[in-house]
């Protein structure tokens, strides 16, 4: 009897550790981000201009109230109070971005500049063109995100991760013009490439084996990266 | 349930400032695709249930699928109700009424939440923040209090002197005033998933049909409940006979189950007041 009891207990006790250690939410918010990375004149770069569209389930959430003129558009103006809030709380979680040269972390300064829109178009990944949801409007957040200090990128390869390491926000690639080089760049490549596996742009049901594989991942997120880089001469 | 014990960086804030408390429903990892899925497929059914009946139907049927999946990971509602039945003796109907009361709790409020917040006072994003992070706070004082309570039951039960009943086990048994608190802190914070969804809905002129299917999600994340509920209880009464055969150290592993429970309640508050 006590052998089964301790073998109960034990039992209990591994599913409870397990469950600890593998803690994950699910996003709620999808965000599908585009990255334009800004040089000043000797072409070091100084920082970048993030543009983040969020799914339209988030942008509802973000829309109500805001309608003042309740002429059901939501002007720059009427938007700007829930831009500042957006990158105000962004500083707690690193501003999702990352960026590494010669596996040294950048470091960044407050945002500025921040705006937000209506899109007038749906992100090809949000959803499919013909779904009910397509009239509402994705509402995307500018702003400039500053280096603490401008970096000569010559001969060198930068990487960006936007990511939430918290799962709670899904970072999504935009289908297009996710990483693109202001002007000085002094001919730089912007290299972009998608996810091993991809959420939300096509099935992710996968096989078992894929899953059991995924847990085994020391950086189980990281198979939901994507590459972002900028290969300097 | 809070990440901040495990991520202190994390706290109680939310990445965009707004957001039905984000910091909510850890699940297994395994899970997360599935659920990233299902959420995706929710609000797209939000949509097409506007004019399609057929395509309400299958709203109801994946928000009924979401709520359970949701509800198999560890969360505060699981871990406030089975702590609250592994902290006492109780029976199998009560564990099944508590499940359905508090899925049934917590799809009510984030119903009457979302109706008010969006009808009645057009509020922003912001003050829909601020009351969704209102619940949890209400939610965790509940919790605290249910723990202090069992605990202060408890001790009370422990040193009560054995010489006017022979009864000699200190076991406590549920009473409607802390099965009513159970309730209360396990369904009084909405899943921020419904609120999102509502709101949604409500934009999409469709908010009845968007409530009925937060009903759905309600049942599905009660039958998981149930089910775990009926698990605690076995489990608690496998230690009672273990107890009964006269061993002291099952009447000792009770004991500390019941106390470690009560313990886990109060902490548990502690971390969602994020004091």
């Amino acid at each position: 009897m006590h052998k089964v009891m301790i073998k109960r207990i034990t039992l209990i006790l591994l599913i409870l550790c397990m469950s600890l250690s593998t803690l994950k939410a699910h996003p709620h918010i999808i965000v599908f981000y585009k990255i334009h990375a800004v040089f000043n004149e000797q072409g070091e770069m100084i920082g970048v201009k993030h543009a983040w569209t969020f799914d339209k389930g988030y942008s509802a959430f973000l829309a109500q109230g805001l309608d003042a003129n309740k002429d059901k558009k939501l002007s720059k103006e009427e938007l700007a109070p829930m831009a500042k809030t957006n990158v105000d709380s962004l500083n707690e979680f690193e501003y999702f971005t990352y960026a590494t040269l010669n596996n040294k972390t950048l470091e960044w300064l407050p945002p500025k500049d921040e705006f937000m829109i209506e899109e007038t178009q749906t992100p090809q990944n949000d959803i499919q063109k013909d779904d009910p949801l397509k009239n509402i409007p994705n509402l995307t957040l500018h702003f400039f995100l500053p280096l603490k200090t401008p970096v000569n990128l010559k001969g060198q390869t930068l990487n960006f991760r936007i990511i939430d390491k918290t799962f709670l926000v899904a970072f999504v690639p935009a289908d297009k013009d996710t990483l693109t080089l202001g002007n000085n760049h002094k001919n730089c490549k912007a290299i972009f490439q998608k996810p091993q596996i991809e959420l939300l742009t096509k099935p992710i049901y996968g096989n078992e084996s894929q899953f059991a594989d995924t847990q085994k991942s020391q950086d189980y997120a990281s198979r939901f990266l994507a590459t972002t880089a900028i290969a300097c001469p | 349930m809070n990440y901040s014990f495990l991520s202190p960086s994390l706290s109680a804030a939310s990445p965009f400032g707004v957001a039905p408390s984000l910091n909510e429903g850890p699940t297994w990892s395994w899970l997360s695709p599935y659920q990233s899925e299902l959420y995706q497929n929710l609000l797209h059914f939000i949509g097409s249930a506007k004019t399609s009946n057929t395509a309400f139907i299958t709203l109801c049927a994946i928000a009924f699928a979401y709520g359970f999946i949701h509800a198999v990971g560890p969360g505060h509602s699981k871990l406030a109700i089975s702590s609250y039945l592994l902290a006492q003796k109780a029976k199998i109907r009560l564990g099944i009424m508590l499940s359905l009361a508090a899925a049934l709790l917590q799809s009510l409020v984030a119903i009457i939440a979302v109706y008010a917040l969006y009808f009645i006072f057009s509020s922003t994003a912001k003050q829909a923040t601020q009351t969704a992070q209102m619940l949890e706070k209400a939610s965790a004082s509940v919790l605290i209090l249910l723990g202090f309570w069992l605990l202060f039951k408890k001790i009370r039960a422990l040193t009560h002197t054995h010489s006017d009943h022979c009864d000699c086990e200190h076991v406590i048994i549920p009473t409607q005033k802390t099965s009513f608190l159970t309730v209360l802190a396990a369904g009084l914070r909405p899943c921020s998933g419904a609120i999102l969804l509502l709101t949604l809905a409500a934009s999409q002129d469709i908010f009845f049909k968007g409530a009925i299917s937060i009903l759905f999600m309600g049942l599905g994340t009660s039958l998981a409940l149930v089910l775990l509920a009926l698990f605690t209880i076995y489990f608690r009464q496998k230690a009672e006979a273990l107890s009964q055969k006269g061993s002291r150290w099952g009447q000792n592993l009770i004991t500390g189950l019941e106390l470690v429970a009560c313990l886990v309640i109060i902490t548990l508050g502690i971390f969602m007041l994020n004091l």
